[in-house]
């Protein structure tokens, strides 16, 4: 569940950033494409985990509830990847092949995406852990621990 | 990049740092409201014990 509230961001972060570049590069801020499509249902299901998690009052229930429909949105991922691919669309096809053919992106642009890729991964495992760490305080904020704790950051 | 006009530059790093920064800023404020919360229910349990 930590999970989520961080996918969600970073689902709003490329449907936002990618709108703003597409305005002045394919003249519209939004396209019914199949790449731009599928985020945006990705992006919505960040959300349908989020609010099913916090809909159900029984943690345990709600955990399960949204471990359901999260497992249900990982369809989704193959047919973000490989929508530019499976169908014609307004973005290029493949662009980067890491393992099989040389990438067709420039280098001068290649470093610093995979730069930035390594990033948002570092980015993504601090995140998931101070949100962990408040969801475990919260589930056992009745623990002597958690109430130590509470104490020592007096 | 050189049809880019500098605002949209400007408007896309915006929206990246003001997201990237609530991302980072709202798991802190809820530890932070959660520890306030054990901290008063501690006091009132203190105050009001729920056994005589």
């Amino acid at each position: 569940m930590a999970s989520a509230p961080v996918g969600a961001a970073f689902a709003a972060i490329t449907l936002i950033t990618g709108s703003i570049w597409g305005r002045p590069t394919w003249g519209t801020w939004w396209e019914w494409d199949p790449r731009l499509t599928s985020m945006l249902v990705m992006f919505f299901l960040y959300l349908g985990v989020i609010a099913l998690y916090n809909a159900i009052e029984d943690r345990r229930a709600a955990a399960r509830a949204a471990c359901f429909l999260a497992l249900i949105g990982v369809v989704n991922v193959p047919i973000v990847h490989f929508s530019v691919d499976w169908w014609n669309s307004l973005h290029q096809g493949e662009t980067i092949r890491i393992l099989s053919a040389e990438s067709r992106m420039h280098a001068s642009m290649l470093w610093p995406l995979l730069l930035t890729a390594l990033a948002s991964k570092f980015w993504y495992a601090g995140s998931l852990l101070q949100r962990a760490r408040a969801l475990n305080l919260e589930n056992e904020s009745a623990q002597p621990w958690a109430r130590d704790l509470a104490q020592g950051s007096r | 990049m050189e049809h880019l006009h500098p605002w949209f530059v400007a408007a896309a790093y915006a929206a990246f740092t003001l997201l990237l920064l609530a991302d980072a800023a709202l798991p802190r404020i809820k530890f932070k409201s959660l520890l306030r919360g054990i901290l008063l229910r501690e006091r009132r349990t203190r105050r009001e014990p729920e056994t005589p």
